[in-house]
C-alpha cells in the first residue's frame, strides 16, 4: 500500500501537470498546486474522519473551490482558472474504469455498484463547488457591509 | 454567484458612446462571449460578460442566453432601437490563459480604458498569444497520468507506464480541435491510452494494469465536466446543464468503448 503522504505528493503533481493541460499561466501554476494540495489533503482527512464517498469528496470539493474562489479574488482572475485543475484529484477516475472492467467481464453487481459510486462522487463534486460559491459571495458581503459601516 | 447581482454597469462617461451603432457594439462583445465559450468559460460567464459590455457601451437593456455551443443576445438602446444576434460555437477546449485575457479585456471595456473600434486587434492579440511553448503540454500529460496512477495507489514503475500512455494521449491531444467529432476523438484517443499501457504492461513495465489505466484514463474522460454540469443544474441553468451531462455521459461511454476495444485486442490481459 502507497503511503497517504506520497499519494498527496502525486495528486499535486498531477494538480500541476493538468494546470499546463489546460494551458494555465505559469504564475498561476503553484497556486494551482496549492489548491491541489488542498483537495487531497482533506479528501485522505475526511475519508479518515468520516468515511464513505459522498463527505469527503463534497467536503474536499467545497475547500477546494473555496480556495480558488480566494485564488482568483486576489489575482483577479476567473475562478475557473483554479477550480479546473484543483479538483482534478476528485474526478472519479476509478471508479469509471472499474465499472467498465466489471462490464466486461459481466460482473455487472460490481459493475453497478461502481457507476453508482461514480454518479455519487460526480454530485458530491458538484455540490462542493456550488455550496462554496454561495458561501464565498456571503462571507465577501458580509465583509463589505462590516467594511463601510 | 456573480450570476445572482445585478449588473450595475454605468454607461461610460470618458468614451463617446453614441458614435457607436448598436449592431457595432452587440456584434463586438458577442466575439468576446464567443472567445470566452471556445475557451472553456461558463455560460453565466458569458452572460455577465455581454451584459456588462453592452450596458456600458450605453444599452438600457440586455437579454443573453447561452448555451454550451450557441449564444442568443439581444440589445435595446436608449432611442428605442432593439438589435439580436446569435453566435453558434463550434469547438471548445479548455484554455485558461485565453479565458484570464479575454476576461481581461473584457474589464477594460467597461473601464473604459479600452474602446470597442480598437478591439479587433485586441482580440487577435490574445488569441495568438501563447503561455508557453506548446510541446509542453506532453509534459503536462506525462504528469497528470503518471501522478495519478500513484495517486490511486500504484507504484512507480506503474506511473512510468502510465505516463508513457499519457504521452501518446497528449499527442493527440495537441490536434484535438481537428477533430471533427468530439465522440470519436474521445473513443480514439482512449483506445490509443489504453493500447500503449496494455502494452507496457506486457512487455512488463508496470506491476498493476489497473493503476495505469486509471492514470491513463484521467486524462480521456471528461474531468469535471460531470460536476460542472451538476452545478449547472443546481444553479438552474437546466438547459446548459443538462447539455453538458449528456456531453459527459456520452464522453464517458466513448472513453469506456475505446478502452474496452483495446482490452480486447490484448484479449483480456487486464487481469
Amino acid at each position: 500500500m502507497t503511503p497517504v503522504i506520497i499519494k498527496i505528493i502525486a495528486g499535486v503533481i498531477s494538480t500541476v501537470g493538468f494546470a499546463i493541460i489546460f494551458r494555465l499561466k505559469p504564475s498561476h501554476w503553484v497556486f494551482a498546486a496549492i489548491d491541489g494540495l488542498f483537495a487531497c489533503f482533506f479528501y485522505f482527512l475526511f475519508t479518515e474522519l468520516i468515511g464513505g464517498n459522498f463527505w469527503p469528496n463534497a467536503l474536499a470539493a467545497l475547500i477546494s473551490a473555496f480556495g480558488a474562489e480566494m485564488f482568483a479574488r486576489v489575482l483577479k482572475a476567473p475562478s475557473t482558472v483554479f477550480l479546473l485543475p484543483g479538483c482534478i484529484a476528485l474526478v472519479p477516475g476509478g471508479t469509471l474504469y472499474y465499472t467498465m472492467n466489471n462490464l466486461i467481464s459481466q460482473n455487472y453487481t460490481e459493475a453497478a455498484h461502481n457507476l453508482l459510486i461514480t454518479v455519487e462522487v460526480g454530485i458530491a463534486i458538484g455540490g462542493g463547488i456550488i455550496v462554496a460559491s454561495i458561501l464565498h459571495i456571503a462571507i465577501y458581503k458580509f465583509f463589505q457591509r462590516f467594511r463601510s459601516k | 454567484m456573480k450570476k445572482k447581482q445585478a449588473v450595475t454597469t454605468q454607461p461610460l462617461e470618458c468614451v463617446d458612446i453614441s458614435s457607436y451603432s448598436p449592431e457595432f457594439i452587440l456584434c463586438k462583445a458577442l466575439d468576446i462571449g464567443e472567445n470566452i465559450l471556445k475557451c472553456g468559460g461558463e455560460p453565466y460567464r458569458i452572460e455577465d460578460t455581454i451584459t456588462r459590455i453592452c450596458s456600458s457601451y450605453g444599452a438600457i437593456h440586455t437579454d443573453v442566453f447561452a448555451l454550451p455551443s450557441l449564444i442568443i443576445a439581444g440589445i435595446r438602446m436608449p432611442d428605442g432601437t432593439t438589435v439580436s444576434q446569435m453566435r453558434r460555437v463550434y469547438k471548445t477546449a479548455n484554455n485558461m490563459f485565453r479565458l484570464e485575457a479575454m476576461n481581461d479585456l473584457s474589464r477594460k471595456i467597461c473601464d473604459g480604458r479600452i474602446e470597442l473600434n480598437g478591439i479587433d486587434g485586441e482580440i487577435e492579440n490574445a488569441v495568438n498569444q501563447k503561455p508557453f511553448n506548446k510541446y509542453l503540454v506532453l509534459l503536462g500529460g506525462v504528469l497528470g497520468a503518471g501522478g495519478f496512477a500513484v495517486f490511486f495507489g500504484g507504484t512507480l514503475s506503474d506511473a512510468v507506464a502510465a505516463s508513457v500512455a499519457g504521452f501518446f494521449v497528449s499527442i493527440f491531444n495537441m490536434h484535438k480541435v481537428k477533430f471533427r467529432s468530439r465522440m470519436l476523438y474521445s473513443l480514439v484517443v482512449s483506445f490509443i491510452g489504453a493500447i500503449v499501457g496494455l502494452a507496457l504492461f506486457r512487455l512488463g513495465v508496470g506491476d498493476n494494469i489497473d493503476m495505469i489505466m486509471i492514470g491513463t484514463i484521467m486524462l480521456v474522460i471528461p474531468g469535471l465536466a460531470f460536476g460542472n454540469a451538476v452545478r449547472d443544474l443546481l444553479f438552474g441553468d437546466t438547459v446548459s446543464g443538462i447539455i453538458q451531462l449528456v456531453q459527459a455521459i456520452l464522453t464517458a461511454v466513448m472513453v469506456a468503448s475505446g478502452f474496452i476495444a483495446a482490452i480486447m485486442v490484448f484479449g483480456g490481459v487486464f487481469k
